[in-house]
């Protein structure tokens, strides 16, 4: 949809980075710490990770928009 | 004083709005409804980030998170930080269709790119029965707050004047007007959440030792809450961008590389709900359990701060309100005048619009005074409807040959599936109601392709 705008086709390492590693964060990862009972000041772990991947989310999204 | 500066905050609202209409060279409906497709990336992160961070945020999260647990507080984030990756691949293409149709509203991409008026027609049906409760869950998080600030005497007068407020901002810029609200509720509400949870963590932490502390902390989740968590996280996630509470807003870009480039710094303003998370901890840690939770985070608030600060963050609430409140029904009265009645806008289509943002407003107002309790369900339900119109996104982004009755089918078949089980309360495997309806929407849209391929 937004990929190689040269050819038309996908540029699919730009998908990995911009959707799929933000996607394993979100998803399986996250998923596995919510089971966890560790806390930092307080906060569930699974909350913390969540607040790391604000940043970390914007900036797999300016290495795809670099790549672009 | 509460009162007195929020009505400035407000006041200053409608001066941004007017400052709006001044910059405007001409008013035309194209101004109304996507701001001539002409703002650029900082613009529409502001006018994006302007609506999709309601009332909500600083109500719903902090009371879901403080009675529901982590796996609430995972579902909400997860979803909203997935769904702008999501947005970066395809914000720019669902732009580039809006373009290519010359389309101001969802339904008119879906009725040019099918080539039916009938199937225009009956999309923008569905799209505003999911629109009107988003519409009115504002004027009841208005009305909470409103309560909250001390002015539960005379509700009806308060939410009169809200629809009122909300339709000055329509009238007197649309789109652009409501960028520069915007701007000036993302300041406040920023403002207002970072000072509680920073109030928050120096009491939590500073050992004040003014609060009694209880050994209660966030709810640990069952797996069935993870199974739910996940499903909504994956459902909402991918289909937020083809909401028609959402799409519309794409339209307004300058450009697509605005969208991509107004995606990428998406994420970084949910930077403010580590505070929230914070001043919920202090809640559930050191205040007695609280009777209304939707007041959680303004309860920390008044026991942390400074009256004139509690009440920058109400107003930072009630400019929300008003702006999810103004462009809602600029998107439902566009929907009604130029897919459903276009007769009745020929003309004058300006004032068409404006006589479909008040029937709105006034009806949701009526709506809400008399029977909030219903509105709830409603809302629940056009949550699992609004994303059902993703399969025809694919559809149309994908450029496949689906029949429009063959995608209208998938629709309603993937709405139905989703409030059937939502009304049953049928639980498979604690998996969202409205993804189980997305599987079975796409399965009806997409098999024959499938099965066409095969035999040929």
């Amino acid at each position: 949809m937004n990929g190689d705008r040269q050819s038309g086709r996908p540029d699919w390492r730009r998908v990995a980075l911009g959707l799929g590693v933000p996607f394993v964060a979100i998803v399986p990862v996250a998923a596995f710490l919510g089971f966890l009972s560790w806390t930092i000041m307080g906060i569930p772990v699974i909350l913390i990770w969540m607040f790391a991947w604000f940043p970390l989310t914007s900036l797999c999204l300016w290495l795809c928009e670099q790549r672009s | 004083m509460m009162a007195g500066i929020v009505a400035c905050v407000v006041l200053l609202s409608l001066g941004a709005a007017c400052l709006a209409r001044s910059r405007s060279q001409h008013l035309s409906v194209e101004t109304l409804l996507v701001a001539d497709r002409a703002l650029p990336a900082p613009m529409l992160f502001i006018l994006t980030v302007g609506e999709i961070y309601s009332i909500g945020s600083i109500v719903a999260f902090p009371a879901g998170l403080y009675t529901h647990g982590i796996s609430y507080g995972y579902w909400f984030l997860g979803y909203l930080l997935l769904a702008f990756p999501v947005g970066y691949f395809v914000g720019p293409a669902i732009w580039e269709r809006a373009r290519r149709y010359d389309a101001c509203t969802v339904p008119e991409v879906f009725g040019r790119y099918f080539g039916s008026v009938v199937f225009e027609r009956l999309t923008a049906w569905g799209c505003i029965a999911a629109l009107v409760p988003w519409g009115q869950f504002q004027f009841i998080g208005l009305r909470a707050t409103l309560g909250m600030m001390g002015l539960p005497g005379a509700p009806a007068a308060g939410l009169a004047a809200c629809a009122v407020i909300a339709f000055a901002y329509v009238a007197l810029g649309g789109m652009r007007a409501s960028t520069y609200v915007a701007f000036l509720k993302d300041s406040l509400m920023l403002f207002g959440i970072a000072a509680v949870g920073v109030a928050a963590i120096c009491a939590q932490y500073g050992g004040t030792g003014t609060y009694v502390a209880h050994p209660v902390v966030f709810r640990q989740p069952a797996v069935t809450d993870m199974v739910f968590a996940v499903s909504t996280i994956v459902y909402q996630g991918v289909g937020f961008y083809f909401q028609p509470s959402v799409t519309p807003y794409l339209f307004t870009a300058r450009s697509a590389q605005a969208v991509r480039r107004a995606m990428v710094f998406m994420p970084l303003y949910m930077l403010m709900y580590p505070f929230a998370v914070f001043a919920t901890y202090f809640a559930i840690r050191s205040l007695p359990p609280l009777r209304d939770v939707n007041g959680v985070f303004f309860h920390v608030a008044g026991m942390l701060l400074p009256p004139w600060v509690v009440a920058l963050v109400m107003a930072g609430a009630v400019l929300a309100g008003l702006l999810v409140l103004a462009a809602t029904s600029l998107n439902i009265a566009a929907m009604m005048t130029r897919s459903i009645m276009p007769r009745l806008a020929h003309g004058h289509p300006r004032r068409a619009i404006n006589l479909g943002v008040i029937l709105f407003l006034v009806l949701a107002l009526v709506a809400t005074t008399h029977a909030p309790g219903i509105m709830l369900t409603a809302l629940n339900v056009s949550g699992y409807v609004g994303i059902q119109f993703a399969s025809l996104w694919f559809v149309v982004l994908l450029d496949r040959p689906v029949p429009a009755r063959v995608a209208g089918g998938g629709v309603v078949c993937g709405a139905v599936t989703a409030i059937a089980l939502f009304a049953s309360g049928l639980s498979v495997g604690g998996i969202n109601p409205g993804f189980m309806g997305l599987l079975v929407n796409c399965a009806v849209v997409f098999c024959p392709l499938w099965r066409r391929k095969r035999v040929t």
